[in-house]
């Protein structure tokens, strides 16, 4: 029994029994989810483990989420309420001396960091994570997931305001990260 | 109204995402229950404690084996990253049966900081290692020994300079100097440079410009030296400024800079070699390296490119004299190669992964090339990991 709970199965045969479509869900979506978790918690391996919770727990409820209709923003927001919990996780770590954030793995030991293009991306990316979170989540969510500012405050559970607000101010301080302030 | 920075960051976050491929992510497990642990649970490690100690007493007494690595004139330990510790820890290893024999300790930064970068001397007992601190932004570089049992000593920080945290490094094998390279966006444009860093003096030799054309930017990769320290070999591809991140780029050429320079251009030494076949960027890391003795080069490449599920690694040999090739080994499988040239030997280098793709762990040392040039694989006990 136990061996067979832990072999691996497909999204499709472990979310079947759901009332709604779940499995559809995962299908279309899974991809997608992860990158949106990659481009918070930096790291894939992390992401993939969050949207999996994600999806495991809801199929765990056997309910239909809160708002129907709205499923795939519900689990938006569930996927950014994981990324957070890894957050605050990596920031107590950080605080006694356990875990240092890495931006783009250090993988081998001649420690290339990227193509060069990426190198420019980098640069980005870098100055994109020192930002607090909740203006780096409406900055992925608008220029990566292409939502707009009513989805943003949806999602988050902020009003439009705060979304425009957040917007404006997180690429303010990347441009000026950037070197490219007026 | 789109800003210079809003493009850039849409094209970053799409970039970074179009790194995760839908065809690698794990299927969905379901959660496996939690069992209580059993009474007999002890059982296990008794069982495997007698399972060694019966395999030892066979071996014993079947006698001693091949020579040992270290009978060959290969080192007996070398110092790698543990696979999976963040920050980066490193170990000591046996060269015959890959078990760790010890640890580094961990440098001494706050706020977390771990090993970035290990290079060997020539004879793998000494060592240069620099240690980086992701938040503070600060390194430093150290020195230690191993004694004759692996155990490290005489550990020190050796320079107060703060060296770049994003680049690549190459030690001499005399451990004087310390080569490097980096990419660095300087006013909007692109701009590589090699620096030669004595560490016994402090000078440094900056290596800048000279390798392009208008309309590409020169990508250096795989710093090495040949065990007499004479140069600093790098190999070098000519990509497009502009156009799609997986472009064609020219093929690789090795060259030569004179570590006793002053600085100046990258082209201002020689040409070692140059290859034919056009690159794609970034489908092999560290794709050529000189090879211990000097007289050729070593080059990992991917047949065929980018394929994902049997990727197939080859390693060859090529005569800087005649350019005659010999295919040293092949490698068919999930996993990543890598060349890594340290302390007078080329490390062959393997991580779980997909071809144009940064694999998610460290990479592993799962072979040697020596002086006499022929591939040596290397055990790997993962117990230690």
């Amino acid at each position: 029994m136990g061996g067979a709970a832990e072999a691996p199965v497909t999204g499709d045969r472990v979310l079947a029994a759901d009332a709604y479509d779940l499995a559809g869900l995962f299908r279309q979506h899974h991809a997608d989810l992860v990158r949106l978790a990659v481009l918070i918690v930096r790291d894939q391996p992390t992401a993939e483990d969050v949207v999996q919770d994600v999806f495991a727990r809801l199929h765990a409820k056997h309910g239909r989420p809160a708002l129907p209709g709205k499923e795939l923003a519900y689990i938006r927001a569930c996927v950014l309420n994981g990324c957070r919990s890894v957050l605050r996780r990596r920031a107590v770590a950080r605080r006694v001396g356990r875990y240092r954030d890495v931006i783009g793995e250090p993988v081998s030991p001649s420690a290339e960091a990227e193509t060069i293009r990426a190198e420019s991306r980098q640069q980005v990316l870098a100055a994109l994570a020192v930002l607090p979170a909740r203006r780096r989540e409406v900055l992925v969510l608008r220029y990566f997931a292409g939502l707009t500012e009513a989805e943003i405050a949806a999602t988050l559970g902020i009003s439009i305001g705060a979304v425009k607000s957040a917007a404006a101010r997180g690429i303010a301080t990347l441009a000026h990260a950037l070197g490219e302030g007026s | 109204m789109t800003t210079r920075t809003e493009e850039r960051l849409a094209d970053a976050l799409a970039a970074r995402a179009a790194a995760v491929r839908a065809d690698s992510l794990r299927p969905l497990r379901a959660r496996p229950e939690r069992r209580r642990a059993r009474a007999w649970r002890w059982l296990a490690p008794l069982a495997a404690a007698m399972s060694v100690a019966l395999v030892a007493g066979l071996m014993a007494a079947l006698g001693p084996g091949p020579p040992s690595l270290a009978a060959r004139g290969l080192p007996r330990y070398y110092v790698w990253y543990a696979s999976s510790t963040v920050p980066a820890r490193l170990q000591v290893r046996s060269t015959s049966t890959g078990a760790v024999v010890a640890s580094v300790p961990d440098p001494a930064l706050a706020s977390g900081g771990g090993w970035e970068w290990v290079g060997a001397q020539a004879g793998f007992r000494t060592y240069v290692a620099l240690a980086a601190c992701g938040h503070c932004r600060r390194s430093q570089v150290y020195s230690f020994h191993l004694d004759r049992d692996g155990r490290v000593t005489n550990m020190a920080v050796i320079t107060d300079r703060t060296m770049p945290v994003s680049a690549v490094y190459s030690l001499s094998p005399d451990g004087s100097r310390l080569g490097y390279s980096m990419t660095t966006v300087l006013k909007g444009r692109l701009t590589t440079r090699i620096v030669i860093f004595s560490l016994r003096t402090g000078r440094v030799a900056v290596f800048r410009g000279g390798l392009g054309r208008r309309g590409f930017v020169p990508v250096v990769r795989s710093l090495s030296w040949p065990r007499n320290g004479k140069y600093l070999a790098f190999a070098v591809t000519l990509c497009p400024r502009s156009g799609p991140p997986r472009s064609t780029c020219s093929p690789w050429t090795v060259r030569s800079l004179n570590p006793a320079a002053h600085g100046g251009s990258l082209a201002s030494g020689s040409v070692l070699l140059t290859t034919h076949a056009p690159v794609v960027i970034n489908q092999v890391i560290n794709p050529l390296v000189i090879n211990p003795a000097g007289t050729g080069a070593l080059r990992m490449s991917v047949q065929p490119p980018r394929s994902t599920a049997n990727q197939t690694f080859r390693l060859t040999s090529i005569s800087l004299t005649t350019g005659e090739r010999t295919v040293l080994r092949t490698w068919v499988g999930p996993d990543i190669e890598a060349l890594y040239a340290t302390g007078g030997v080329v490390l062959v280098l393997s991580a779980p992964g997909r071809v144009g793709q940064f694999p998610s762990h460290r990479f592993r040392v799962i072979g040697l090339i020596g002086r006499s040039g022929k591939y040596q694989p290397l055990p790997l006990d993962r117990a230690g990991d």
